[in-house]
């Protein structure tokens, strides 16, 4: 059993209290589920202002809508952002206005160090949300939103971070077009990405799906002017290349026991990934030595973590016993 | 010249050098600066699509 909101906020006061700076930050689809009978509603808008109030606590520095947090309508988020939850939205703008309901981004200073971390939705909304916006609020299209919050950011952010609910291939999508975006910490699908995706200089994350990991980015601040360089790479590939050679020996194995199985093909295939690793093992070895390295983790939500009591009471007060 | 007189001399020679030097190394490798630097490490921890769960799922 992973995840939990109590063990999460325990995670982070651990990292916090190891002395260096530490942040959370949240990229959408926090507070709802993705189907909701309507018999459980209020029960889903309990859950919903707990998890807000818990991360107001946590000192969470921006949440960016996804959405499946509009599905009980904007109305809602409003509240929680007047009540001091740090919502962001670059794309999401009041209908009638056309102007963004939520600060588009959110700059903090780690170290001297500005980062920004905007925030972006999909579009078009699932059917479900849409309704429930009941003409209120649109969402605009996230490259052309993000491309002029980016204009706006120009020498106010030494690091510019998306917090994204766009999903895998949209986010690839602005990596590509968009310059000068050095991370992407995305969701929506909640995959689990334990190595990150490189798009030219930008780097693509996910942290999986109901709070049963979080992701953990190491940032070294010293050096933000130069290019970002993946400290893990190296050893996923080497991880990848003991993959094949078990896999050799497997088959070397099988041979033996049986000597009429053909196994040249696939000796032939395990052969030619393994060249195509090696030269990457090669270029990772040359440029994350000239970089500056950073570090990314999928860290369980595990029972290893005490539930924090604060968080805990609140959800004791609330009755709730179970998802 | 006494050989007291002569160790005394140099002792009040190297207390005066030992500060100029220590100032001088300071310019020249400014360590204390670059190691700070290079120590500050931020943490950025990330979560999404938590989906309104409050609980521990099976994994």
């Amino acid at each position: 059993m992973l995840g939990g909101l109590a063990r999460r906020a325990t995670l982070l006061k651990n990292l916090q209290n190891q002395g260096g700076p530490c942040i959370a930050v949240d990229s959408g689809d926090l507070f709802f589920d993705i189907t909701i009978d309507q018999a459980d509603v209020k029960k889903a808008l309990t859950k919903a202002r707990l998890i807000a109030q818990a991360y107001k606590r946590m000192g969470i520095v921006a949440v960016n809508v996804g959405d499946r947090d509009l599905s009980q309508g904007v109305d809602f988020l409003k509240q929680e952002a007047a009540q001091g939850l740090p919502l962001i939205s670059a794309n999401l703008v009041d209908a009638a206005q056309r102007k963004p309901i939520f600060p588009p981004s959110v700059i903090r200073e780690v170290s001297g160090v500005r980062i920004a971390f905007v925030g972006l939705l999909r579009s078009p909304l699932p059917p479900a949300s849409e309704k429930s916006l009941e003409g209120k609020a649109v969402v605009e299209e996230p490259m052309e939103a993000v491309q002029k919050v980016m204009s706006g950011l120009k020498g106010k952010a030494d690091l510019i971070i998306l917090l994204s609910d766009l999903g895998w291939d949209q986010d690839i999508g602005i990596a590509k077009a968009v310059a000068g975006i050095q991370f992407i910490l995305g969701g929506h699908e909640g995959r689990a990405t334990t190595g990150p995706f490189q798009q030219g200089e930008t780097f693509i994350v996910q942290s999986y799906q109901k709070g049963m990991y979080a992701g953990l980015l190491a940032l070294p601040l010293e050096k933000t002017g130069s290019l970002f360089q993946d400290e893990g790479r190296i050893t996923r590939i080497q991880e990848a290349l003991n993959e094949l050679d078990r896999r050799r020996r497997d088959l070397q194995g099988a041979k033996e026991r049986n000597p009429h199985l053909d196994i040249r093909p696939a000796i032939k295939g395990i052969k030619q990934q393994k060249d195509k690793l090696q030269k990457e093992l090669k270029e990772a070895q040359k440029t994350v030595a000239q970089g500056n390295r950073f570090r990314w983790t999928l860290e369980p939500i595990s029972s290893s973590l005490v539930e924090d009591a604060e968080v805990r009471s609140l959800i004791e007060a609330t009755g709730i016993k179970k998802d | 010249m006494k050989r007291a007189d002569l160790l005394s001399g140099i002792k009040i020679m190297a207390k005066g050098t030992i500060p100029i030097v220590i100032l001088l190394l300071g310019i020249l490798f400014p360590l204390g600066y670059q190691g700070m630097a290079a120590s500050v490490t931020l943490t950025i921890v990330h979560t999404s699509s938590v989906n309104g769960y409050l609980f521990a799922c099976p994994s």
